[in-house]
């Protein structure tokens, strides 16, 4: 054999075993060395192997990279397979249209609130078209990879997913037809409460009534209104716990009809600090509706103007009552059947 | 898929299993691997070189078979024999084997 052929298999050997790891590679060698020798004497026997010869010898052992494959033993290894690729799927399947739902929202805003009001309006629509796209395509790749990174640890540590004695007590009733919470409604869910946060804590400022002099009157007080950051981001994330309580039962279940119900009294609490506090509204927003509604000749409801924010909180209260109650009786209804 | 993919795709599950209990049951004797493959053709078993090797490799990680290299030769060998671990295992497989084919006749001729 030429020194040109041996550089071949020479090169074949290394290409495979650069992929081992390094303690197997030694030997690994010396055995592929002599496999392959073994088998050009088969194919040639004392005639001595041309180069054609040799790569038929070495196609028939396959590329470098599945013989590799086959020693490392990772011929059929997946990042994330079996149980973990189930959840995998399930998780990504909602997290994905939340996450660049939201990201590509609060991408709009912020193009729509940093834009200097003498943009040409080509160039907003530009930046707008951008920041929203951009962000739902970055969002959405995030998402993605940090989900995907979070699984193959998982899996690669082998992460109990769920406790593999007892199953038996984790299996649910099957869901009434009318019972069953459909994948979307929990999305939903999530989205607003996400978009809530962002409006809230980023830009409330976009909360505003236009007047006809081509001014904006924001309808909350901004600086009053991010002072009380903390109870809006708990407000966001009841709202968003009460969502995963709901994906994870799957059905309107006494769990939900519980979960449900602490949530909303615990939001109901934020909502009163917020929405009772005097300052919350902005005195221009509530001099400009009480004067419309004196304009109107409606001067009674315009007495009532400084207590928007009142008028706000019972509203939102409404809201909630009727989101626990009628959890509450489809729960009962679900389990009664 | 057509037909013979379908076939070939399911042989080759079927012969997946097989093969170890070949292995163990040839390296009774000790000898190397391209000489088992010329051994298991003989008795009509293709298997190849890609799939042998790693396998004898896994197998001796596992204590079913012990190696040496011969170096006695024109050019060295990697030799392996089953250890006593892979005669139990090899037995135990075989009674499953026999039962197992028995069972699929039966099955296979009603």
């Amino acid at each position: 054999m030429s020194n040109e052929h041996d550089d071949l298999i020479t090169r074949y050997i290394y290409a495979v075993t650069r992929y081992l790891p390094e303690k197997m590679r030694a030997d690994v060698e010396k055995e592929l060395d002599s496999l392959i020798a073994d088998m050009l004497t088969e194919r040639c026997g004392a005639i001595t192997p041309t180069e054609k010869d040799i790569r038929v010898v070495l196609t028939e052992l396959g590329t470098p990279e599945e013989l590799a494959a086959k020693y490392s033993g990772d011929e059929n290894g997946a990042l994330i397979s079996g149980g973990y690729f189930i959840l995998y799927k399930r998780i990504l399947r909602f997290l994905l249209p939340v996450i660049t739902a939201v990201v590509a929202i609060s991408g709009a805003i912020s193009a729509l609130v940093n834009t200097k009001p003498a943009t040409n309006p080509l160039i907003l629509a530009g930046q707008l078209f951008g920041q929203t796209i951009g962000g739902a395509i970055g969002g959405a790749f995030w998402a993605f990879a940090i989900l995907t990174i979070i699984f193959a640890i998982m899996q690669r540590l082998h992460v109990g997913l769920t406790p593999q004695d007892d199953f038996f007590s984790r299996l649910r009733p099957v869901p009434q037809k009318r019972a069953e919470i459909k994948l979307i409604v929990p999305i939903v869910g999530m989205f607003w409460s996400a978009v809530l946060l962002i409006v809230f804590l980023g830009f409330p400022q976009i909360i505003s009534v236009w007047l006809e002099s081509g001014t904006w009157i924001p309808v909350f007080a901004t600086s009053v209104i991010r002072s009380f950051w903390p109870l809006i981001l708990l407000w966001a994330i009841l709202g968003i716990a009460k969502q995963t309580v709901m994906l994870i039962e799957g059905q309107y279940s006494v769990r939900v009809a519980l979960a449900t119900l602490i949530a909303n009294i615990l939001i109901l609490a934020c909502t009163a600090v917020v929405f009772l506090s005097p300052a919350i509204m902005n005195p221009a927003f509530l001099s400009y509706l009480s004067k419309l509604l004196v304009g109107n000749g409606s001067a009674q409801l315009a007495a009532w103007a400084p207590h928007l924010g009142v008028g706000l909180f019972f509203i939102i209260c409404f809201a909630l009552v009727v989101d626990t109650v009628s959890t509450a009786s489809r729960a009962l209804r679900n389990k009664a059947a | 898929m057509n037909k013979d993919e379908i076939v070939s795709g399911f042989l080759l599950e079927l012969r997946r299993g097989m093969v170890i209990l070949c292995v163990l049951a040839k390296l009774q004797e000790s000898t190397y691997g391209y000489n088992l493959i010329a051994e298991l053709a003989d008795t009509g078993i293709a298997i190849e070189a890609n799939t042998l090797y790693p396998l004898l490799r896994r197998l001796e990680s596992q204590g079913l078979l012990i190696s040496t290299w011969n170096t006695e030769g024109a050019k060295p060998r990697k030799y392996y024999h089953a250890t006593s671990l892979g005669v139990e295992v090899l037995s135990a497989l075989k009674a499953h084997w026999q039962t197992m084919t028995a069972n699929m006749n039966n099955l296979l001729e009603d």
